[in-house]
């Protein structure tokens, strides 16, 4: 439960049916993934097209994936005009 | 407008229930951005209702109201009343936009009565058609949106009747703006989003929104099976206002004859949903069918173009 959501509870003694907005609100989505993206920052000059076509809003505008929720959709490496970002094989987590 | 000039607030959240590489998600972020904090959303049932998460939380950073599939324009209608009266008693500086955010399902079948009455009253507000020309929440049905040929759970053999096309009924209503976007071309997203959120009355912008899942193709063609759509003019994009339409974008390189228009089967190939047409073997009738309509559409458009460029010099006289 939300931080906000919890003291609200102990604060009024109940729950009101509003949903809070959150960052990960399913959980760390970054465990979806099987290839996971990697930029190569000599190559990328920037042009923020990973950005924008990102559909989880997942890459920041000076160009960090932000991996906890990367689902490795691979959109990113396959709209790059020159090729900066490679999709690897996730290693196995314990 | 350019990418970097883009706001870089983010009000979809990370972390959402979304699909890998969910098209709905990524036209969201644009609309956002666009509309900026002083919006308030109505979402009818469609994926989005499911991506925006489980109680007691949620992906969508603005007020958000879940409404039932065919309430769209009823649901717009009370909050653009509300928030005019709020405004009137002084308790809101600003009114804020008003967006209805509805799948194709929620559109072109189940909510198009409410829709068409909301905009024949000129109810002040964005709605927002985001097509994935198929229900894939439920599992990929037939919708009025479904184009000719192709596979759904319950064509299994291609559809066999031709699409409708809600935008052109949206001009038909006569509202002050109608426009289609797609996601291969996010500045013209963000230009109409922009555009729309400066006038008043009923606006109507459709989303074309190739799904991963329900089109079958790999998650991460998203954004090269839009593009192919209005390359291969399967997906037209324009804006209309004041009974005029403007070609934007990709489809206006197209008509102007600075890009070429691709034989559709580029397009077609690029999906699983229209497999049926190459294997076992190639169906020459339904894809020559679909080719020529197109061509039919963009042999006008051409003509009517290269017309125009030559009567520019012509002033018609103000009527009175």
């Amino acid at each position: 439960m939300p931080k906000r959501k919890k003291k609200e509870a102990e604060d009024i003694g109940f729950i009101t049916t509003l949903s809070v907005p959150a960052v990960g609100s399913v959980g760390m989505t970054g465990s979806w993934r099987i290839f996971l993206p990697v930029i190569d920052g000599e190559r990328c000059n920037k042009c923020l097209l990973c950005w924008i076509y990102c559909p989880e809003a997942c890459i920041s505008k000076d160009i960090r994936i932000d991996y906890d929720y990367c689902k490795g959709c691979g959109i990113c490496a396959e709209e790059c005009p020159r090729g900066a970002i490679a999709m690897v094989k996730e290693e196995k987590r314990s | 407008m350019r990418l970097r000039d883009f706001p870089e607030e983010e009000l979809f959240l990370q972390g959402s229930a979304a699909c890998h590489g969910c098209p709905g998600s990524a036209a969201i972020r644009v609309a956002f951005k666009a509309l900026g904090r002083n919006t308030v959303l109505a979402v009818i049932a469609s994926c989005t209702s499911v991506f925006q998460s489980p109680f007691p939380v949620s992906a969508l950073g603005l007020p958000t109201l879940n409404m039932a599939f065919a309430t769209g324009g009823a649901t717009a209608s009370g909050l653009s009343a509300a928030a005019d009266r709020l405004v009137a008693k002084g308790v809101l500086e600003e009114k804020p936009t008003i967006l209805v955010w509805a799948g194709d399902g929620g559109t072109y079948d189940i909510g198009i009565q409410a829709l068409s009455g909301a905009a024949e009253r000129n109810t002040d507000f964005i709605y927002v058609c985001y097509n994935n020309e198929a229900y894939s929440n439920t599992g990929t049905q037939r919708s009025g949106a479904t184009p000719y040929a192709a596979w759904t759970t319950n064509t299994t053999r291609g559809k066999e009747e031709w699409r409708k096309d809600v935008a052109q009924i949206m001009v038909a209503h006569g509202i002050p703006y109608v426009a289609t976007a797609s996601l291969a071309y996010p500045t013209d997203m963000f230009r109409k989003f922009a555009r729309a959120k400066e006038i008043k009355g009923t606006r109507y912008i459709e989303i074309q929104a190739p799904c991963p899942p329900g089109w079958k193709f790999p998650s991460s063609h998203t954004v090269k099976v839009a593009r192919l759509a209005v390359q291969t003019g399967m997906w037209m994009l324009y804006e209309h206002e004041n009974g005029r339409t403007a070609y934007t974008a990709g489809t206006q390189r197209i008509i102007q004859g600075q890009s070429k228009l691709l034989p559709v089967e580029e397009y077609l190939q690029a999906q699983g949903r229209f497999r049926h047409l190459f294997h076992p073997q190639r169906d020459e009738e339904r894809i020559g069918e679909i080719q020529r309509r197109i061509s039919h559409v963009f042999e006008t458009l051409q003509f009517t173009h290269k017309m125009k460029e030559h009567i520019m010099d012509i002033e018609l006289a103000p009527p009175h």
